[in-house]
């Protein structure tokens, strides 16, 4: 097992399931008025004693799996070594999911019918072309430094750096071999295609509700921006082994991801409110345990998430099966160089 | 707004062409620390036990005395037989190791084949002495 | 033109086909000059996503006005107004409109629409539609 130093992981685990939790914490006010915990109710439920009931519970439950969460990270670090971190945040999201069924299966008696109405506005315009060449530039840019790799294997540092610390200097080699180097760039090509499916699909595949369920036009720019960002963060990580100190650029991705987020969570409680229909336009028996969406007759490849920020897959579609394959495809040579270095 | 962006896009620019720390202070650091331990364990393969005490670190010859080294090391390659083949793996570098002063280590992982032991990992920790030498500080078969 | 919203409502339970709702709204705004000759309709793929229906069903509705001769389909680039002459006016057409008017009437009144409540919303929707053409004409 590559030996991780436990102080210095744990933390940045524990604050992504103390992020996690949080968010999970303000999702019930995320909802459209007509909906909760991803059921279709009258908007006048969501004002009732009822339903504070149900989201007081709720709300314990994600407090407990955020406790759990933390005691994973520190108390199984020693068993599960590097390990601990991951388990830390499976572990808190499994019980999210157990609290947000319990509190779906509660709220289901409350239900009533999705409105059969569909509407659309025919005067808003395509997002401009250009927001597709950013989305496929650091795709582009991957490629460049995949081929470059191919043509340069002898100016390839040997032993291959494929960690950094937090200084921005390398603290893990590993031997360069095919496997290895283009493991790491099949990881990083991996996520950045996924990202980058995320980021297109949200701008041009997604359904646009008429007056969305944050009516503020913000809310879209900034989730897809979050998605960008990330992206880019991805693919300017491809070129660290080549020894560009790019230290600068990470930070402001970083400090736009951070600030993008901050808003998100901002805004979040107040879009849901604002909403100019209580229904988000889908059919109930389309959600596959509140989470999943499943509908071949809508031609959306995202649509709102009824339980959450942002937008979820309509798995119904092949061509969504089709694109996550072809994004996950370079991960699974990304993990099998995991596996290869990990005991 | 536009100027906002104006300014972003800027700074940008100048990060990036700021010629800065190409990282290779690290990678010369980890280099240096893996010949030493390659030509450490080149005594120990070779039957130098003695050879290998003298040559590793300060600390090492501090907590382990030439002769529990020597009768260590000596059950250990004779249950394993000769190496075969020796691959590296990882190399990491540390500034804390579990039950040592804090420091520079650079903890090296090698897949390596035994006569007795078709695959077995040695663990080699070199450390930064205070002369600025990289030592042997830590060896271990798993 | 340009920033108001032009919303199309669609209902799933209803009796009447998708598409010939869908058909049916558009042709009211061609109507009413809410799309000039030379813009762009979205594109199939746009509407059925906003919508969530399938692509076939706002297709046929596209086609059907290409039919009308209200739109020009272009492969790959979507559907653009066209300048429509408007065809001689044919007497089985206004009978039939007189006819449809006639049960249309009967069913909101029978529904209790006041005939009052029923004038009214003749006249704000021929005016949204046509303004100030077409008054006192067609008789």
């Amino acid at each position: 097992m590559i030996w991780l130093n436990v102080l210095h992981m744990n933390p940045v685990w524990s604050l992504v399931v103390l992020v996690a939790a949080s968010l999970e914490y303000l999702m019930p006010e995320l909802s459209r008025p007509g909906v909760a915990f991803s059921v279709t109710v009258a908007p006048e439920f969501r004002c009732s004693v009822r339903h504070a009931n149900i989201v007081r519970h709720y709300r314990r439950g994600i407090l407990v799996s955020a406790f759990t969460g933390l005691m994973v990270a520190f108390g199984a670090a020693g068993p599960l070594n590097g390990w601990a971190g991951p388990a830390a945040f499976c572990a808190q999201y499994v019980i999210f999911l157990l609290a947000f069924l319990l509190a779906r299966r509660v709220t289901m008696p409350n239900r009533i019918a999705a409105p059969d109405t569909r509407e659309a506005d025919l005067s808003r315009r395509e997002p401009p072309a250009v927001l597709a060449v950013l989305v496929i530039a650091p795709l582009l840019t991957m490629a460049a430094v995949l081929f470059w790799t191919y043509s340069n294997w002898q100016q390839i540092p040997d032993p291959y750096p494929i960690h950094w610390g937090f200084d921005g200097q390398p603290d893990l080699w590993v031997e360069r071999t095919p496997m290895h180097v283009y493991g790491v760039l099949g990881l990083l090509g991996g996520l950045a295609a996924l990202l980058a499916f995320f980021g297109y699909g949200f701008l041009f595949w997604a359904r646009r509700n008429v007056g969305a369920q944050h009516t503020r036009y913000s809310f879209p720019a900034i989730w897809i921006a979050l998605f960008l960002g990330a992206e880019y963060f991805v693919a300017a990580s491809a070129t660290l082994p080549l020894g560009l100190d790019i230290r600068p650029l990470e930070l402001i991705v970083l400090a736009i991801l951070a600030a993008s987020s901050l808003y998100l969570i901002v805004i979040g409680p107040v879009g849901g409110q604002a909403a100019r229909r209580p229904d988000d336009q889908t059919p109930d028996d389309a959600w596959k345990f509140g989470i999943f969406y499943f509908n071949p007759q809508d031609a959306a490849l995202f649509v709102e998430k009824r339980f959450g920020l942002g937008w979820t897959v309509n798995f119904g579609q092949t061509r969504a099966w089709i694109l996550i394959a072809m994004a996950v495809a370079p991960l699974g040579v990304g993990f099998a160089f995991v596996m290869s270095i990990a005991s | 707004m536009k100027a906002a962006l104006a300014a972003v896009l800027a700074v940008l620019m100048v990060a990036l062409s700021w010629s800065g720390a190409w990282a290779e202070d690290r990678a010369e650091a980890a280099k240096e620390a893996t010949a030493a331990a390659e030509s450490w364990l080149k005594l120990v393969d070779s039957g130098k036990f003695n050879g290998s005490w003298l040559e590793a670190s300060i600390y090492f010859r501090n907590v382990t005395t030439k002769q529990q080294w020597k009768q260590q090391v000596s059950v250990w390659r004779t249950a394993l037989g000769p190496v075969v083949t020796r691959k590296l793996r990882t190399v990491q570098y540390l500034t804390t190791m579990p039950g040592a002063p804090d420091g520079e280590y650079v903890l090296i992982q090698y897949d390596t084949s035994f006569a007795h032991k078709k695959s077995a990992v040695e663990i080699v920790v070199p450390m930064m002495d205070a002369d600025g030498k990289w030592r042997v500080s830590e060896y271990s078969i798993k | 033109m340009g920033t108001s919203k032009k919303i199309i409502k669609i209902d799933l339970g209803s009796s009447v086909p998708v598409y010939r709702q869908i058909a049916d709204q558009i042709r009211a705004m061609l109507v009413a000059r809410e799309f000039n000759p030379g813009e762009r309709l979205p594109t199939v793929r746009r509407v059925a996503v906003d919508l969530g229906v399938n692509h076939n069903t706002v297709a046929e509705a596209y086609r059907n006005l290409a039919e009308e001769g209200w739109l020009s389909l272009e492969r790959g680039r979507g559907a653009m107004v066209v300048s429509r002459s408007t065809p001689a006016p044919n007497p089985r057409t206004r009978n039939a409109f007189s006819q449809r008017l006639r049960n249309l009437i009967a069913q909101v009144r029978a529904a209790g629409i006041s005939p009052q409540v029923i004038r009214s919303e003749f006249e704000e929707v021929a005016t949204a539609l046509f303004g100030r053409e077409g008054k006192g004409s067609g008789r």
